[in-house]
């Protein structure tokens, strides 16, 4: 299970992850690369708002908010690892 | 010289222009709101100097308003001073690859560099210069550290037109550049950084966001009541009081000049609410009543944007503002809009879509009173009991919801998703802080004051030539049948096209019940934006979707102002 590609979406909190693809119209991949989610970069999915509401994930030191709908669109490969620190309690 | 500040959004480019030209801008901490650039002047090498402040961009391929400002403005700079965040450097890096591709001298100010320190960043400098070819300077913007050096190395910027590189290869430069200039040592939280992120933890966010919104209104209701008892009203009446009353007396003799000049007398005493005279009503509301709530809302306001809480909540709050057809970041203009709605509409901008742009305009115009009006709420029908002004803002609250959901059902086109970079918290120096309160309590008196002395003549004129007992009888049904108003009330209404807060005062003489008071507060409030509200939204969406809007502000004003009037209150 552990090299599977999933979507930020499915991650679960505290989780970590490598970017292998990102899923989206040329205007949002660009929007995302220059925000700091690229293929290859590590990020750890932080939190999550109730009812579906948007996911705080964290790429180097930099946290970024996002939509359900853009986070089914960014695939990632969990590598097992888990941050204490950023667990969502 | 113009010398140019680029950077990517909270690396700091706002509060080093203010360190460089010793004068503030309003330097929202959210992205988007830069776009009206702000220049000013540095001395650099003996030489007069222009600084511009160009929009927070990640790249200069950056669609949008945002990028494409910074684009045309980059086209005629003579140096650009690049703001890279030292904790974010991989990713900063990516401008300033880019920035270095374009034939213009560069020179890279390292700023946030403390806190790189402070989390176990080490960045060699000497290394980054050699490989960047061009000068770096640590800095420290918030608290002036490595400015003055900043400054004294402006003038070795270098121009190194590099060629122009693709997306990739500018990714791998990057990564050679970290790999050599910065290593990263690992670390744990601090008690600070865990309670920072308990403000986007689902439930101790939702309950600290609560303590916030209470906190803010009141410290703004309460702190304003304390200026105006204990500052504003000893002032007006042991300062002012004797003058116009020497003045009064002076020209009792020409009752034209002294209606005019001072108002109507009761029992002989000058009332400075209800005189209606431009040295004592004209002056009285503006200073007295709303400054004081005007200072309280603007210091609150700056504390939750410098601090960088906002983007928080906008979070917190972006399942709910789904249901009304915004993302969550459109809670930023309408908190906005509790201040003044000018400003409010304006930073509507930052949202993508017309839909939302829309939705988010027309529930501020209706639902959101500004803090002229709510200074005046507060204190005609505070006087009455607290509860009534709850049941104001509640009513308020219940429109802005109803309306939300309607609108978002029923406007066309799309939603787009929330996308924001959460800011690490940080804290602006007090001087920066106390200079932006005083920017916009001026931009109120400046705004304010000249529409009162104008007005309150006007309004007073045309009472006295019979104006408003015309339209008065003629508005009678409207106005006393449903709204259950006396029909003096009318003349309230028409004046909150030039000042809400002059309106309110309007109805101060009339003698209003509790009841009448909470129906004609609501309804001055959703019936129809002030004169520069309308101007704003005429430009920025355009007089179709302006009609609509009007058109839903009427009928729904109309109609919550009569079932309030139906409801045993």
């Amino acid at each position: 299970m552990a090299n599977a590609v999933i979507s930020l979406s499915n991650m679960r909190d505290g989780q970590q992850a490598l970017v292998s693809t990102v899923e989206g119209g040329r205007g949002l991949v660009e929007k995302l690369t220059a925000m700091g989610i690229r293929p290859g970069k590590r990020i750890t999915r932080f939190c999550s708002m109730y009812l579906h509401g948007p996911i705080t994930i964290r790429v180097d030191n930099v946290q970024l908010s996002l939509g359900r709908g853009i986070a089914d669109k960014i695939f990632v490969i969990p590598d097992g690892l888990t941050d204490e620190d950023t667990s969502c309690r | 010289m113009k010398i140019l500040l680029a950077g990517n959004p909270g690396a700091g480019k706002s509060v080093l222009f203010s360190r460089l030209t010793g004068s503030l801008v309003t330097s929202d901490n959210f992205p988007g709101t830069a776009i009206g650039f702000s220049s000013g002047h540095m001395r650099v090498a003996n030489q007069n100097a222009d600084v511009i402040d160009t929009p927070g961009v990640y790249s200069l391929g950056s669609s949008g308003q945002a990028g494409e400002v910074a684009r045309k403005m980059l086209r005629d700079g003579d140096i650009i001073v690049n703001v890279v965040n030292a904790t974010n450097l991989e990713r900063d890096l990516y401008l300033t690859l880019e920035l270095l591709e374009e034939r213009i001298p560069i020179i890279v100010a390292l700023n946030v560099w403390d806190d790189a320190r402070h989390i176990g960043i080490e960045i060699d400098v000497a290394e980054l210069e050699q490989m960047l070819g061009v000068p770096v300077v640590p800095t420290v913007a918030t608290t002036g550290e490595g400015i003055k050096y900043l400054v004294e190395s402006i003038p070795r910027a270098v121009m190194r037109a590099n060629p122009a590189a693709t997306r990739e290869e500018r990714w791998s430069r990057i990564g050679e550049i970290i790999g050599q200039a910065q290593k990263v040592t690992h670390r744990h939280h601090t008690l600070g950084e865990s309670l920072a992120d308990a403000t986007v933890r689902p439930l101790p966010g939702t309950i600290i966001a609560l303590l916030i919104a209470i906190a803010v209104f009141a410290f703004v209701v309460y702190g304003g009541e304390a200026i105006y008892k204990f500052i504003a009203q000893p002032v007006f009446n042991a300062l002012w009081l004797p003058i116009v009353s020497a003045i009064s007396n002076l020209t009792a003799g020409v009752p034209f000049l002294h209606d005019i000049l001072i108002g109507r007398l009761f029992d002989g005493q000058i009332d400075f609410v209800e005189s209606w005279g431009l040295l004592t009503t004209a002056l009285y509301v503006p200073f007295a009543l709303v400054l004081p709530y005007i200072i309280t809302f603007y210091f609150a306001l700056g504390l939750l944007e410098d601090t960088g809480y906002l983007p928080r909540l906008a979070v917190m709050i972006d399942t709910i503002m789904h249901r009304f057809g915004m993302h969550g970041y459109a809670i930023i203009p309408t908190i906005l809009g509790f201040g003044c709605n000018v400003p409010a509409m304006l930073a509507t901008r930052v949202l993508e879509s017309r839909k939302e742009r829309f939705i988010a305009m027309t529930l501020i115009a209706i639902a959101v009173p500004c803090a002229s009006l709510q200074a005046l709420i507060l204190g005609l029908v505070g006087q009455h009991g607290f509860q009534y002004v709850a049941i104001i803002y509640a009513t308020l609250l219940t429109v802005w919801i109803i309306i939300g959901i309607i609108l978002n059902r029923a406007v066309k086109g799309f939603t787009p998703e929330l996308l924001i970079e959460i800011h690490p918290y940080r804290l602006m120096p007090w001087k920066l802080m106390m200079e932006k309160l005083w920017i916009r309590v001026r931009g109120f008196i400046i705004e304010a004051v000249p529409i009162m002395v104008i007005a309150v003549p006007i309004i007073n004129l045309l009472y006295l030539i019979g104006v408003f007992q015309a339209i008065t009888d003629f508005t009678a049904p409207v106005v006393s049948g449903l709204l259950g108003l006396p029909k003096e009330a009318v003349a309230a209404i028409f004046v909150a096209f030039f000042r809400m807060d002059a309106a309110m005062a309007l109805l101060a003489p009339l003698e209003l019940s509790a009841k009448q008071l909470v129906v004609s507060s609501v309804v001055l409030v959703m019936f129809f934006p002030c004169i520069a509200t309308l101007m704003i939204m005429l430009r920025e969406m355009g007089w179709k979707s302006l009609l609509i809007a009007l058109g839903i502000m009427l009928c729904s004003g109309l109609a919550v102002g009569a079932l309030l009037n139906l409801l045993p209150i």
